[in-house]
């Protein structure tokens, strides 16, 4: 008998697939609900189902994570994706799944999908097939999603700043210039001035050289609020900033940056 | 071109006193006519003055008082000309208190020593005699010092003028800004929330129900309909108030949360008084929908939302609380960022400094968006 698991998020959607998957395939045996992909990659470990229905947005690890984590090996289960998402990834999924399934799912579409995998599951087992795992990495990152494991040396997106009781979150985004100052590291925005503990050495190391420059020991700016340079009567060159009063020295290590400007 | 008509000296012939003088195109030959006209203006009131006040035969007067006033007025506007060109064009520079004394203390000189030229011219002194000698001298300055107060108090009357004409260009830019933000907030809350991906899937879970549990799945359209117009009357409304606002966000969040399922908590807390505060429309929306998106979705176990209003100290605070995933940890996507960013924009348009938006790590996991806004007064 022909087992599956089935896999989505929202509750509704996955006793309704299983209400419908009764009336389209009476013989098949469901093993296993699973509500994220980290519960579904276990229940694939442990149930080998033979065909496995998998909704792309899961919380813990997303369809597409999991199909990739399961395509390789022998006795692999077959995957059909049910998904909301728009039609241009469709292609993409067609062909590194067996079948996908567009919600809401319509019974008809269902009969036809399940008629294929009765043909398919009869047949002997397809060898495993490498150019299915490099098409999901490829559609992982046209979606913007990170890969399994994500690279450490990502820059830096958020700091946390105390405010008195409060831990504020700033994006780097917002970051005007950093300032060290003694022990701490002031962080100028729009909205005012934080303090934070980490030294401005150690931030350098993780914000991105092309949009934050240091221009001083003290000081790194970002680029996008540079306005311009100035020199002043004692001969120091100083930046401008876009909306803002205070200019900041550039030391003279630091002076080739703005040659070009 | 726009910066340097701001940094431009803001300086004012006195004949644009009238209304009707401003429309010719500021040149340095108009404000010799004009200079003229002006100095015949003048002259001609002294001299009615003069009959008026005093009995002086109008003819005879008149040339002398054209004559007079032409040439103290030409010595003013020479002097201010060349004075113009000596400092620095800005307006800074033009307008400060020490420029001002300058002025009126130069206008001072100018003007005594144009009467002091007038009576030599007329009565056949010698000009510089005239200006040593005391007795003179002593007649000559207090109409020299109403000359130089007229001129200053003119000058400073079309400074103003200019100032809040360029105030006035100024906040329209920043009202057309602030449309043009408004529209494209719109347009992507109607992209977001109307979006194919939210559509299908709220309308896959109520086609889901309508077998099993036939009045949620009425409830869950209900809903849908609750949001689709409240979304849509949203995107075309000026004002909006807090309560459109939390009614809106509390239909998002209750189609959420019979998505969801268990995984999705809410909780909305605002007083009736808060409620009918007037807001501007889109400001909450994002909020709640970056607490879904980054904070609870990628969550296995999901979580709460909490949206609190309330007022304290005069300022409008409203408080989007998650107990999701922590921001750092939310895995970068693409376009994420732009809706915050658009955020923070609207509200500088719209309230300039007044306004905050703040991101707070909750010492229990998750995130609290806070958005501080001034009380609007009706």
């Amino acid at each position: 008998m022909t087992t599956a698991l089935l896999a989505d998020d929202e509750p509704h959607l996955l006793s309704y697939l299983e209400e419908q998957l009764a009336q389209a395939w009476p013989d098949l045996r469901i093993v296993g609900r699973a509500g994220n992909g980290i519960e579904a990659l276990r229940l694939v470990d442990e149930l080998a189902p033979d065909v496995v229905f998998l909704d792309i947005q899961m919380p813990g690890l997303n369809g597409l994570q999991l199909a990739e984590q399961l395509c390789g090996g022998d006795g692999a289960p077959r995957v059909v994706f049910t998904t909301a998402h728009e039609h241009y990834a469709l292609q993409a999924f067609e062909q590194a799944a067996f079948d996908y399934l567009l919600k809401p799912i319509r019974l008809d579409r269902l009969q036809r999908t399940v008629a294929r995998l009765k043909e398919a599951l009869a047949a002997p087992a397809p060898a495993a097939d490498p150019a299915a795992a490099g098409m999901l990495s490829q559609l992982l990152r046209q979606l913007g999603v990170a890969p399994a494991a994500a690279p450490a040396s990502a820059p830096l997106q958020w700091i946390r700043a105390a405010q008195g009781q409060e831990t504020r979150l700033v994006a780097v985004d917002e970051v005007i210039y950093f300032q060290s100052n003694d022990k701490y590291t002031s962080v100028f925005t729009a909205d005012g001035e934080h303090l934070i503990r980490t030294p401005l050495r150690q931030l350098r190391e993780q914000l991105d050289a092309q949009q934050f420059w240091q221009i001083h020991r003290g000081v790194i700016v970002a680029a996008k609020h540079v306005e311009g340079t100035r020199t002043d009567f004692r001969g120091r060159l100083l930046v401008r900033l876009k909306g803002r009063a205070e200019q900041l020295v550039v030391s003279r290590n630091y002076v080739d940056l703005f040659r070009q400007m | 071109m726009k910066n340097d008509d701001c940094t431009a000296p803001a300086t004012t012939h006195p004949l644009e006193l009238f209304a009707p003088f401003r429309r010719w195109p500021v040149s340095p030959a108009r404000d010799l006519v004009y200079t003229l006209l002006w100095n015949s203006l003048i002259g001609v009131v002294l001299a009615l003055c003069l009959w008026i006040f005093f009995g002086a035969p109008p003819a005879r007067v008149l040339a002398g008082t054209l004559i007079t006033s032409n040439i103290v007025g030409y010595l003013i506007h020479g002097m201010l000309v060349l004075l113009r060109r000596l400092v620095p064009a800005t307006r800074k520079g033009w307008t400060s208190p020490a420029m001002r004394a300058c002025r009126l203390l130069l206008t001072l000189s100018c003007a005594v020593f144009g009467l002091a030229l007038s009576d030599a011219l007329l009565g056949g002194h010698d000009p510089f005699q005239a200006l040593v000698r005391g007795s003179r001298l002593a007649q000559m300055l207090p109409f020299g010092v109403a000359i130089a107060l007229l001129i200053a108090a003119i000058l400073a009357a079309g400074e103003r003028r200019l100032a809040r004409e360029m105030q006035a260009a100024r906040q329209q830019e920043q009202m057309a800004e602030a449309a043009r933000l408004l529209a494209e907030a719109r347009l992507r809350t109607l992209q977001a929330q109307i979006e194919p991906h939210f559509l299908y899937n709220t309308l896959a879970n109520v086609v889901s129900l309508i077998g099993a549990d036939p009045a949620r799945a009425r409830h869950m359209l209900e809903r849908l309909i609750d949001f689709l117009r409240a979304s849509l009357s949203a995107s075309r409304a000026e004002h909006a108030t807090v309560g459109a606002e939390l009614d809106l966000a509390h239909a998002y969040l209750d189609l959420l949360g019979v998505r969801m399922g268990a995984r999705l908590r809410h909780r909305i807390e605002a007083d009736a008084a808060v409620r009918a505060l007037p807001i501007a429309p889109m400001l909450l929306q994002p909020l709640v929908e970056n607490a879904i998106m980054h904070g609870l979705e990628p969550q296995v176990a999901g979580g709460t939302v909490v949206v609190r209003a309330r007022v304290a100290d005069g300022v409008l605070g409203i408080e989007v609380e998650d107990d999701g995933a922590a921001l750092t940890h939310a895995p970068p996507r693409p376009g994420g960022g732009v809706g915050m960013a658009n955020l923070r924009e609207r509200l500088r348009t719209l309230h300039g400094p007044a306004a905050r938006l703040q991101l707070i790590e909750n010492p229990h996991g998750g995130v609290t968006a806070r958005l501080l806004l001034p009380l609007e007064t009706p």
